[in-house]
């Protein structure tokens, strides 16, 4: 008997008793949904968790500041930088040759003056907080200038809007901060979505009347960020600071105006490793380059231990619910095989091996753990999508991030489905093997 | 045949002796000489067969009467190859059967027997035509051969309109023809019929009897048919009766 045959006849069997069929494939549903429930679950709590620790960028990142390394706290997460020290495209090309360097994203920074609305564009609930002339107050802030392009390798997290267009010198991304300077509800940070607010860059003349002349920009401001790639309550395009700069650089140094010129080129570099495992070289790599590094290595090591545990648990309850299914497919297999001695037994007296009905019966479980590790996987999926967006709305009211539940990955559906079917077959095992071996004449009964 | 002669020889490939199917086409002659056997070990065993000989010439059409415990069935056991004498000599169709076991066992019984049952052995969930089919799948035809060689036996014993039928839609007498079908289906060289008419009404029987004394005359096979009824028996062109495991002739 072929093993097609074997499958013909297992599906035919299982029709017999429909109820049992179904209990036992509902039993096996059960299990690998709760598995791979747990399993996608937890592998987005870890996700998230590891991500919220990289504050929105990999977990692999590292800021490398423009501050020479502190020999006494190298091997801290976030270590006193040394006395400053340029960092520049010498330095950013040395550790982008670093080994285990996936990438490395220079960071530029720039002082300005920001004006927000109403003198850009109205803000709902804001009615001006300059006594005076019912204006806003100016104050002094910083642009943080990246590459947007790569901001999927940034400590940035998008709390509502988009971010700059990358490369654009007319819109900006705002940080909670500036929330709060304007007094607004941080709850709702979309009320600044498509205000304007104008920075103004200073210059410090050599000689004049006017010491200090400006150069405004107004932008438009399209999203508000969690980010901790600089100090800056405005997030911006490289191009955006970069004109900026020019503008600042053309001037002359305004130390004692509190406007002294940048000292160094980049204001710190965002450093992506390989992998986690990487992190640790690739800091000493650039330690030993002469910068001050950090990044949550030791506190990401302790929380994977930590999820490692959570891990483990939580794939301890899959597995026992998988076990309780397995138990399930041997009872409901043990009591087909009572039930089919006799019939056994006329397929062995017409010429069936013992591995013919070995396979009618592995068939059988076959049938019912694939079955089962379907519906329980696609079940185990529709839950994980309810529970995530449950999860989502709740993050959200929060003002944190949302989850993203679009990477369950194929390969936990594979093993819900390949797994059960496996357990299937390993359930069925003893079972098929003593309907194998029942005697011919034992199991024809009375001739 | 040249199938199953195939599979027979291969036998001897894995350390087992050779086995080499008979060579006529037709019916197999059977011999047994001190043929012994019994259930259970030491103080427990219950003898059944108790150095019984034999002689069934090939083709031959025989019934095998004798009461209940007499070992008209364990007697059927052996020839049809479901166990293995405890003792003696078995020779059907010049092979010994107590030199074969396990898938040569198998073989023997798929390629050389065919089996009809009192409870006719159909698997309920599968129709008259599966049926017929499950016993050729097992020897290795291919579904399309199956198929059509189903409908030809079924046709033969009159079933053709009720090939799609399961077991449960089929009278007694209709069930039992199918395992009939099913038992010809690979070309048996001896048929063994267990009390193939107890369950059935009288009708039936009479269709049932004729069915096999054809299947003796056209296939050419040895019948063995176990029976109590004497109708049945007085069919048979040798009849065998059994008393405390020997032959009374």
């Amino acid at each position: 008997m072929s093993w097609r045959d074997g499958f013909l006849l297992a599906l035919r069997s299982v029709v017999r008793r429909p109820a049992r069929t179904a209990l036992t494939v509902l039993a096996v549903a059960l299990g690998s949904g709760l598995l791979v429930a747990l399993a996608a679950i937890a592998q987005v709590a870890d996700t998230r968790v590891i991500s919220e620790l990289g504050k929105g960028g990999p977990a692999t990142a590292i800021k490398v500041a423009a501050a020479a390394p502190d020999p006494a706290a190298a091997d801290s997460d976030n270590p006193r930088p040394g006395p400053a020290r340029n960092l520049d495209d010498a330095a950013l090309r040395s550790i982008r040759r670093a080994p285990y360097v996936a990438s490395a994203i220079p960071v530029t920074t720039q002082q300005v003056i920001a004006v927000p609305p109403p003198r850009g564009s109205a803000i709902t609930g804001f009615a001006g907080d300059d006594p005076d002339r019912g204006q806003p107050r100016p104050f002094n802030a910083a642009i943080v200038g990246v590459d947007l392009s790569q901001v999927h390798d940034l400590p940035v997290t998008l709390l509502a809007g988009r971010l700059p267009a990358a490369g654009s010198l007319t819109e900006i991304a705002v940080g909670q901060d500036y929330l709060d300077r304007l007094r607004l509800d941080v709850k709702h940070p979309e009320v600044v979505l498509a205000t304007e607010v104008e920075l103004g860059t200073p210059q410090v003349q050599p000689a004049g009347a006017i010491r200090v002349r400006a150069r405004w920009t107004r932008a438009v401001i399209t999203g508000v960020v969690a980010q901790q790639v600089g100090d800056g309550t405005f997030l911006a395009s490289q191009q955006l600071v970069a004109a900026s700069r020019a503008w600042q650089l053309g001037g002359v140094d305004g130390s004692s105006l509190g406007l002294p010129l940048p000292s160094t080129q980049y204001a710190g570099l965002v450093v992506v490793a390989d992998s986690l495992d990487d992190v640790h070289t690739v800091r000493a790599e650039i330690t030993t380059l002469g910068y001050s590094t950090s990044a949550p290595e030791q506190l990401i090591a302790s929380v994977q231990r930590y999820l490692h545990v959570v891990d483990i648990v939580l794939g301890s309850i899959g597995l026992i619910a998988l076990t309780i299914a397995a138990l399930g497919i041997a009872n409901a297999l043990l009591a087909a095989v009572r039930e089919r001695r006799r019939e056994i037994g006329v397929l062995k007296a017409i010429g069936a091996r013992d591995r013919d009905v070995l396979r009618w019966f592995l068939a059988e479980a076959l049938f019912s753990g694939v079955t089962g590790g379907v519906l329980g996987t696609a079940a185990g999926l529709g839950a994980v999508a309810v529970t995530g967006t449950v999860v989502n709305d709740y993050l959200v009211q929060q003002g944190l991030a949302g989850v993203d539940l679009g990477g369950v990955p194929l390969v936990t559906a594979a093993i819900g489905v390949g797994g059960s079917a496996l357990l299937a077959l390993l359930a069925a095992a003893w079972p098929a093997l003593r309907a194998a071996r029942l005697p011919a004449r034992e199991a024809v009964g009375a001739l | 045949m040249r199938a199953s002669r195939a599979m027979w020889s291969m036998g001897g490939m894995h350390g087992a002796p050779a086995f080499t199917p008979p060579a006529a086409a037709e019916g197999v002659a059977i011999t047994a000489r001190g043929l012994a056997h019994g259930y259970g070990r030491g103080a427990r065993a219950v003898p059944v067969l108790r150095g019984l000989d034999l002689d069934i010439r090939a083709g031959a059409h025989v019934a095998l009467q004798g009461p209940s415990g007499a070992g008209k069935s364990t007697l059927l056991a052996l020839l049809g190859g479901l166990e293995r004498p405890r003792a003696g000599e078995l020779n059907v169709g010049g092979v010994d059967l107590t030199s074969l076991r396990g898938s040569r066992l198998a073989a023997y019984r798929r390629e050389v027997v065919g089996f009809v049952f009192q409870h006719f052995g159909l698997v309920d969930v599968l129709t008259a035509r599966e049926n017929v089919m499950l016993a050729m799948s097992l020897t290795g035809v291919t579904p399309g051969q199956r198929r059509r060689r189903a409908d030809e036996v079924l046709a033969a014993v009159g079933l053709a309109h009720r090939a799609g039928h399961r077991p449960g839609q089929l009278s007694g007498g209709e069930q039992q023809r199918v395992a009939i079908a099913r038992a010809l289906s690979n070309r048996p060289r001896l048929l063994l019929a267990d009390e193939p008419t107890g369950n059935l009404d009288d009708e039936s029987t009479d269709r049932v009897l004729a069915l096999l004394r054809e299947v003796v005359v056209e296939h050419g096979c040895t019948l063995v048919v176990v029976t109590h009824n004497e109708h049945v028996a007085s069919q048979a062109g040798m009849r065998l009766h059994l008393r405390d495991g020997l032959v009374r002739r």
